[in-house]
C-alpha cells in the first residue's frame, strides 16, 4: 500500500487548506506550491489516486487528510499523462466539499500543452495573369433563387 | 495537528491579533456578509451579495470603519479570496491611515489585522461600502 512520502511537509498545505476560502483559492495556491510539484513528480497517477483514495476512505479523517487529498487531487491535475484524465474521472471526491470543484478547475485546464511548429512552404513566383491554384479551385458556392408570388 | 496551521498563522504573522475559536462552519464571506452563520465559497454569490444588497465601491482613501475589503483574485477570473470588515483606521507613521481589518482566515480564526498582513492576494484589494 502506497504512504504519504514522509520528505514531503504537510504543514504548508494545511495552512493552504485551512486559509482558503473558495475552491478557486485552494487550486491556485496548491497547484504553485513545492509539495505538490514534488507530489506529481514522485508518483504515477494511479499511485495519486490510490493513495487519494486511502485518504478518502478513511472514517476518521484529520484535517491533514483532507489537505493530502486536495494536494493528491490537484498533483493529479498537474501531471502531463495520457492516464491520468481516467484516474482523475474515477476518483469519488464527494466527501470534499470542494473535490468536484477542483476536479472541474483541472478539467477546464486541460488544454494542449504541446506545440507544433509548421514550416511555411516557399513562395514560388507565378506567371503573370496566372491564377493562384488555391483561388481558382475554390468553387462558388450554388445560387439559390427564391421567387415570391404575389 | 487541528491547532498546528493556527499556530503557523500566529508565527507568520506576528503583529496580527488572533481569536481563540478555530470553526469550520463560517468562512471569512460568511462572516461579512451572513453573521456567522454560514460559509459562502462561491465567488459568484458575493457578487450577487454585493449588486442586491447595495453596496458601492469606495475609494481607499474614503474608506472608514464599517466598509468591507474584498481581497480580489490577481488573474482576473472573478475569484473573490477573502473579505473582511474595517473595524479602525490607524495612523502609521509614513504610510497614513491604514485599514485595521477584522476577517475569518478559511476554517481558522477571526483576526484583526493590517489590510497588508493577510494570506491573501494583495494586488487586487477592493473597499464597498453598503448605502441602502
Amino acid at each position: 500500500m502506497i504512504t504519504w512520502p514522509e520528505d514531503i511537509d504537510s504543514s504548508e498545505l494545511v495552512m493552504t487548506y485551512v486559509a482558503a476560502n473558495t475552491p478557486a483559492y485552494l487550486f491556485k495556491r496548491l497547484r504553485s506550491s513545492d509539495s505538490v510539484n514534488r507530489l506529481a513528480k514522485a508518483f504515477a497517477p494511479e499511485e495519486l489516486g490510490e493513495l487519494c483514495t486511502t485518504l478518502l476512505s478513511s472514517p476518521v479523517r484529520r484535517q491533514v487528510d483532507v489537505a493530502r487529498a486536495y494536494a493528491l487531487i490537484v498533483a493529479l491535475g498537474a501531471k502531463d499523462d495520457h492516464y491520468r484524465k481516467g484516474v482523475l474521472r474515477a476518483l469519488d471526491l464527494a466527501v470534499l466539499d470542494w473535490g468536484n470543484a477542483i476536479r472541474g478547475m483541472i478539467t477546464a485546464r486541460d488544454i494542449p500543452t504541446g506545440t507544433v511548429t509548421i514550416s511555411p512552404l516557399p513562395v514560388m513566383p507565378l506567371p503573370a495573369g496566372a491564377v493562384p491554384g488555391s483561388v481558382k479551385s475554390t468553387p462558388l458556392p450554388p445560387q439559390t433563387v427564391i421567387q415570391v408570388s404575389r | 495537528m487541528e491547532r498546528a496551521a493556527d499556530r503557523d498563522f500566529r508565527q507568520r504573522h506576528p503583529m496580527a491579533c488572533f481569536g481563540d475559536t478555530l470553526s469550520p462552519c463560517y468562512n471569512c464571506h460568511g462572516f461579512t456578509f451572513a453573521s456567522r452563520r454560514t460559509r459562502i465559497s462561491d465567488s459568484q454569490d458575493v457578487q450577487r451579495i454585493l449588486v442586491e444588497d447595495d453596496y458601492e465601491e469606495v475609494a481607499r482613501d474614503s474608506v472608514r470603519p464599517g466598509d468591507i475589503v474584498l481581497y480580489m483574485s490577481a488573474d482576473n477570473d472573478g475569484d473573490v479570496e477573502h473579505s473582511g470588515l474595517v473595524v479602525e483606521l490607524r495612523e502609521s507613521m509614513g504610510i497614513g491611515r491604514v485599514p485595521m481589518i477584522l476577517s475569518k482566515w478559511g476554517s481558522g480564526a477571526e483576526v484583526v489585522h493590517t489590510v497588508s498582513d493577510c494570506p491573501y492576494q494583495l494586488s487586487n484589494i477592493r473597499f464597498f461600502r453598503v448605502t441602502r
